[in-house]
């Protein structure tokens, strides 16, 4: 095994459940690596919710969390306010995130929480069998649509940024150096990161959307249809031809939701102290 | 075989053993073609490929 493997795995879970191919064994070692180059094994937290993507968590030798599903951003806020040294990581599915865990999304983005949200989006709920997810795009057919998907396409990097994030990136299992660096950047960032790896699932994805469970097939369709546009309003563009933009989107500072309490207490208290009540 | 597909420089073949998950492993057939990108190993969605380049030669593990 390799050397990161060596380091980051919990063996007594391998063989990975992953399928053959999955993109999933490979955002484990993306993340292994970003945590590597970082060193911050010793105050990294991960929470994971339900689905093939939550077991990314399981596989990574660190503290994890692994909760209901769409609850792993909840969990991930309760770990950063008892500890806010923490490094928190919240690994999540398209269907984890985007339908149950919507909400979460929402707000956790809206308060700048400084953690980061690493979305797996394989277009498909692809654990349960492929059904449709809010990412599968219009008039695919999956398990749930047989004749075809009449719901539009959710775009989490657009909720995000539209919710208030402050680190946006989207790559690919196709570029994984690049997704190393966004994810390293995300948990360095201080504020709330959203970074969305879109990610080849062969056996589901592959044989119901694109035609082919080959995993090379599906690889290639990722670095195809992956284009890189670090220009939202050129994204339109993009979309047109059937494609799906990629890049660092956004990255700014804003305040932290968990200073900006303690900023509050501090404030209350020295009031208080000089009779006052705020 | 996302190592065999993924490496510029044609180093790999379908081998004839098999892994304990019982999948035909590759083979490394041309290593002198290796330019240690290390594609490979982070393609690998098993973690299962080490590239180590030394300053002569080059050693596949």
């Amino acid at each position: 095994m390799n050397p990161i493997g060596e380091k980051y795995l919990r063996k007594d879970f391998l063989p990975f459940i992953f399928c053959p191919g999955c993109g999933d064994g490979m955002i484990v070692q993306a993340l292994a690596h970003a945590v590597d180059e970082l060193g911050i094994r010793d105050d990294l937290v991960l929470t994971a919710g339900i689905g093939c993507s939550a077991w990314i968590a399981v596989y990574t030798h660190a503290d994890v969390l692994k909760v209901l599903h769409g609850r792993a951003i909840p969990a991930a806020i309760g770990l950063k306010a008892t500890k806010p040294s923490r490094k928190v990581v919240t690994v999540t599915g398209d269907g984890d995130c985007l339908a149950i865990g919507g909400n979460h999304l929402l707000h956790a983005a809206r308060r700048n929480i400084d953690m980061t949200v690493l979305m797996v989006n394989n277009q498909i709920y692809a654990m349960t069998g492929g059904q449709v997810a809010p990412s599968t795009p219009f008039s695919a057919k999956t398990q749930t649509t047989p004749y075809g998907n009449v719901e539009k396409k959710l775009d989490g990097c657009k909720v995000a940024i539209a919710c208030g994030a402050t680190m946006v990136s989207r790559w690919s299992t196709a570029h994984p150096k690049q997704l190393i660096k966004a994810i390293k950047k995300g948990i360095a960032h201080k504020g709330f990161s959203y970074v969305e790896i879109v990610s080849q699932c062969p056996v589901q994805t592959g044989r119901y959307l694109l035609g082919s469970g080959s995993p090379q097939f599906n690889l290639q369709w990722i670095k195809d249809h992956c284009v890189k546009q670090e220009d939202p309003s050129k994204w339109a563009e993009v979309e047109a031809q059937g494609n799906i933009p990629i890049g660092d989107f956004l990255q700014v500072e804003q305040p932290e939701f968990m200073e900006e309490v303690a900023k509050m207490n501090r404030r209350v208290k020295e009031a208080q102290a000089k009779g006052g009540d705020r | 075989m996302l190592c065999k597909y993924v490496c510029p420089c044609d180093v790999y073949e379908l081998g004839q053993e098999r892994s304990d998950l019982d999948y035909l492993m590759p083979l490394v057939v041309r290593i002198e073609n290796c330019k240690v990108c290390g594609l490979c190993e982070l393609h690998c969605p098993d973690m299962a490929l080490t590239v180590i380049g030394k300053q002569k030669g080059k050693e596949k593990a």
